[in-house]
């Protein structure tokens, strides 16, 4: 298909709508006037609004488009919408926050849709050079992002050791897609997989491979490469970390989607044990070493590494053999989406808490929030016990899922490990609540008045914590009507 | 009215949560109106579940049954239902909840709403716990429980009450751990489903029944507690509000032998035959360790907790029996513990709002000065010990009569648990109440209020009813117990064989 404009915003137009919107954004930001801030923060979330519907659309249409540099499908308007999701609650609960900050960070939203439009497009693409480049996009906006803090040193040495290590990371990514071009002649995965099924498999195409990985594991805070995530996580305001918690791990992970179908076929390298113990040393470490962190923020670092190996282990499960598992592509979905929901939940409420011109840090600073705030602390309760798997809730669902998956496929120790760490993780999740309702506040601590936006967004976020956990039913046949049932290369056409 | 008795049991589980969440609306401020919704619910609850035992049919199996497809793509059902055994329990539970409700109502004075609110949710889990026939559905009643009772004893508690939360949730999140590995194995042998009914059919290979039943029964035995497995029940019981020891004791402790009766032991029989010796040794070890150590405490309620592990350690040596006589004697026990430890766990409650001190050292001689509560103390705790004429003496003799068929010597051991019994009871009654006035003020106490004699009636009812008129209780616990020991049978019969054939 040649690229033209008109096919291009047929096809693309949710990604294309969140393009103009960034500018647009950037435009009225730029301006400089407080109402030209609050304008561009309601444009952004009416331009994620839009593409979000956008992306819905698009994914009930069912089709699947596949044009040189993107590929279309349900699975990434899915996550597309996800993304979109992500983002304009972000922006929605952020809002206050900008505002109350001494700095006054202009670019803040524009860069919030710049970051989410890379990762809207990482997510819907089988070509490696679109691949790295929504990649970086996604990375340079955020690296930025964390770094908005510029007068607490904290902030800015998260940004600087994140773009330092980000950097390596994408380095050795490339270096990897180079040996995959080297060995293939082709950048598209569908090729490359078409080429490589019948032959063998070279050592510099598996190093290729395992190299992009690698950059991935990086992006995902997969042990051992995991080091930047904690100070990163505890330096960047509360909202960027929410937001790169929930928002890189969807995009990323719908990236090592893609990846991974492409594999279906290589029969010479499997992957699975790579993954699987890549997963297991995220869960373990990621929930262990969570137990002796007195920052919130930290506590939430390593409960999304934790999240991270959970994950891994679910990829583990979409090949069986040489078979594709369309169930587990399912998991994914679903525990992508639990896992955003919860962890916006609770940075919605960190990032309330910290409205006050002070960032919220150790554990102390939560003490008595209870008494003073029920409704908040009920709900931030809710959240993270939920995020540690118990029923009623979607976190226990979206794990007991992806568990049950594991098992299915023979992983019965990892799954075993994995149940017992997230029982484990119950310990750290339960320092905040302790601290909010067993004991009595220290000092005077007066949260601003929390908009009626931020109320209502946290309501909902926890009657979709209840609905998806009691009821998952609709989300659950969509993530299986969504994941691909044949990977791209592997469809007729 | 056909509607009715189809959702009966829909509407005595999601009443409590119904009135919880009412209560979460109003304005905390407003303590009467919270009250009165917690003590209307529990008690309509009450006089729902009344209709259970007027329209419950003598025979085997479930009734009241109501199942609806869930989780399709996942195999998972709502199912619910009641036999002999969880008819019961269902009655202790619901009984249990206004009583503890009542007692609260003067007691708790800060942060009440959410006390309230606590506890309707935590009765909406023990009571959907009670009626699961899908077992995805009851671990999911049984881990929801352990949400309200974590923050009921953290916010309400008393001393070390942080800890004593943080160790009941992880111990017992720790065992259900392993039950849900055991539960997705099934699931994939099944099948694809969670019906307990469909898993009854499955034949397993016994090396893997011994595997199963050990995941199951980790996750029950923690909770009962079995005795190495005990140590969060002192600290949870002591530290907790009394509604909360009450509501632990009498009904979250009888989860644990629930889940023996109702899972673990119908679903894998030839792993309960190999785990039966291990089982019964625990089982004595925890009747003679938890009199002993009852018998050394000095805090009143700690003595009533570790008398729990002593009358739950009698009634596992019961289900260990296989007989029919003793499983109904220890199903029987169960009920009889809920509402005699429930009760002591009042009366020392009481005696701690006035004195607020628990150490026996500093009571003695207030007989004279609060007869009314002596009197009832003496009568409930005479059924702890199991006094002929009271409930706990059926349940005992029934399991002793029955467990000494199956095993004598054992047995011989364990009813020496029934003599210590009376001796760290009746030691505690005596230091307490009789003797000389050990200080001015005791002289001084308060009788029993209506509101405290409102919640010891119904107990002290039962107590002698349950113990001279046993068999209409034992009636409808038989025909469950039958059906359960049938099972049993044929497992050990299927393993004999197997074992003759080896050569």
């Amino acid at each position: 298909m040649i690229l033209d404009w008109n096919t291009l915003w047929l096809l693309a137009w949710p990604h294309l709508l969140l393009v103009m919107g960034a500018f647009a954004c950037l435009i009225f930001s730029v301006v400089g006037s407080r109402r030209g801030f609050r304008f561009s923060a309601l444009l952004a979330l009416g331009t994620l609004v839009a593409a979000g519907y956008g992306f819905f659309l698009q994914w009930r249409s069912g089709t699947t488009q596949s044009i040189e540099v993107l590929y279309l499908d349900s699975m990434g308007n899915f996550l597309g919408a996800l993304i979109c999701l992500v983002g304009a609650v972000t922006v929605l609960y952020s809002f206050k926050y900008w505002e109350s900050m001494e700095e006054k960070i202009v670019e803040a939203i524009p860069l919030l849709l710049f970051s989410a439009v890379g990762m809207a497009l990482m997510v819907a693409t089988n070509h490696l050079l679109t691949l790295v480049l929504a990649l970086e996009l996604m990375s340079l906006c955020l690296y930025v992002l964390v770094g908005t803090r510029r007068r607490d040193p904290k902030s800015s040495e998260a940004a600087f050791k994140y773009f330092l290590l980000g950097s390596v990371a994408a380095a050795f990514m490339l270096f990897g897609i180079s040996f995959l071009y080297g060995t293939t002649g082709t950048m598209d995965l569908e090729k490359i997989s078409l080429a490589m099924i019948p032959a063998d498999q070279s050592l510099l195409f598996q190093m290729g491979v395992l190299l992009l990985l690698l950059g991935f594991a990086f992006k995902v805070a997969a042990v051992p490469f995991h080091f930047w995530a904690p100070d990163v996580y505890d330096g960047a305001p509360a909202p960027v970390t929410g937001f790169m918690a929930a928002g890189v791990k969807v995009a990323a992970f719908g990236a090592l989607l893609r990846i991974l179908m492409a594999h279906v076929g290589w029969e010479a390298l499997s992957l699975r044990p790579f993954l699987v113990g890549l997963a297991v040393a995220t869960m373990v470490v990621g929930n262990l070493a969570a137990l002796r962190q007195r920052s919130v923020k930290r506590i939430m670092a390593y409960s999304s590494i934790a999240h991270a190996g959970y994950l891994l282990l679910g990829l583990a499960t979409l090949i069986e053999g040489t078979e594709f598992r369309s169930e587990g592509v399912s998991t994914i979905l679903f525990y992508l989406t639990a896992y955003s929901l919860l962890t916006l939940g609770v940075f919605a409420l960190l990032t309330l808490f910290s409205s006050r011109g002070r960032e919220i840090g150790h554990l102390k600073d939560l003490s008595g929030l209870a008494a003073r705030h029920p409704a908040f602390a009920a709900a931030l309760s809710i959240f993270l016990i939920s995020l540690a798997g118990i029923p009623p809730s979607v976190g226990f669902f979206a794990k007991y899922y992806l568990f049950s998956q594991a098992v299915e496929v023979g992983l019965f120790w990892p799954a075993i490990l994995g149940i017992i760490t997230s029982a484990i993780s119950l310990f750290y999740y339960l320092g905040p609540v302790v601290r909010m309702y067993f004991m009595e506040a220290q000092g005077e601590d007066v949260l601003p008045p929390a908009g009626l936006g931020v109320k209502l967004l946290v309501v909902l976020l926890v009657m979709g914590v209840f609905y998806l956990g009691l009821f998952p039913n609709r989300v659950l046949e969509i993530t299986q009507k969504t994941a691909p049932s044949v990977p791209a290369h592997l469809t007729v056409r | 009215m056909e509607w009715f008795s189809q959702n009966i049991l829909n509407l005595v589980i999601f009443l409590p949560l119904i009135g919880g969440s009412l209560t979460l609306i109003l304005p905390k401020d407003k303590t009467l109106w919270i009250k009165i919704l917690a003590v209307g619910t529990t008690l309509a609850t009450f006089i729902l579940s009344l209709h259970l035992v007027y329209y419950f049919q003598d025979q085997p199996g479930y009734q009241f049954v109501f199942t609806r497809p869930w989780i399709p793509s996942l195999g998972i059902t709502y199912s619910l239902g009641i036999d002999g055994f969880s008819l019961w329990l269902l009655l202790l539970t619901t009984l249990l909840m206004p009583l503890a409700v009542i007692f609260s109502t003067e007691v708790i004075s800060e942060k009440q709403k959410s006390y309230y609110v606590y506890l309707l949710f935590l009765e909406t889990g023990m009571l959907g716990a009670f009626c699961a026939l899908d077992v995805f559905l009851f671990y999911i009643f049984w881990e929801a429980m352990l949400i309200p009772m974590y923050f009921l004893i953290g916010i309400y508690g008393h001393g070390r009450k942080i800890y004593a939360a943080l160790k009941f949730f992880l111990f017992t999140l720790v065992g259900s751990v392993l039950m849900l590995l055991g539960m997705i194995y099934l699931y994939y042998q099944s099948g694809e489903t969670f019906l307990l009914g469909d898993w009854m059919n499955l034949s397993l290979a016994p090396r893997v029944q011994i595997i199963l039943f050990t995941a199951f029964s980790l996750s029950f035995a923690i909770k009962v507690p079995i005795f190495p497995l005990h140590t969060w029940l002192p600290d949870a019981h002591t530290e907790a509000p009394t509604a909360g020891s009450v509501i632990l004791a009498g009904v979250l402790l009888k989860m644990g032998t629930y889940g023996f009766v109702r899972f673990a032991m119908p679903l894998f029989p030839q792993g309960l035959e190999m785990a039966r010796s291990p089982l019964i040794v625990l089982a004595i070890i925890g009747i003679i360790y938890g009199a002993l150590v009852a018998m050394v405490q000095k805090d009143m309620k700690r003595l009533v907790a570790y008398s729990s592990i002593a009358h739950l350690g009698f009634v596992m040596l019961g289900l260990m029996a296989f007989n029919t006589e003793a499983i109904t004697g220890s199903v029987y026990q169960m009920l009889n513990h809920g509402i005699s430890s429930g009760g002591l766990f009042f009366l020392v409650g009481m005696l701690y709002d006035r004195t607020h001190t628990r150490e026996i050292a500093d009571y003695g001689g207030i007989a004279k000065s609060v007869p009314l509560f002596s009197f009832i103390f003496m009568i409930v705790a005479l059924s702890s010990i199991a006094l002929p004429g009271t409930n706990g003496f059926v349940g005992e003799f029934l399991i002793l009569s029955g467990s000494f068929r199956s095993f004598p010597i054992p047995t011989m051991i364990a009813t020496s648990g029934v003599i210590l019994s009376a001796v760290y009871m009746l030691w505690m009654v005596e230091r307490v109440f009789f003797g000389p006035l050990k200080q001015e003020t005791l002289g001084s106490l308060k009788d029993m209020k209506w509101r405290e004699v409102l919640t010891m009636v119904p107990l002290v009812i039962l107590i002698l009813w349950m113990g001279l008129k046993p068999n209409f209780f034992l009636k409808k616990i038989d025909l469950a117990t039958n059906t359960l020991v049938e099972r049993i049978e044929r497992g050990s019969k299927a393993l004999a064989l197997r074992e003759g054939h080896r050569p």
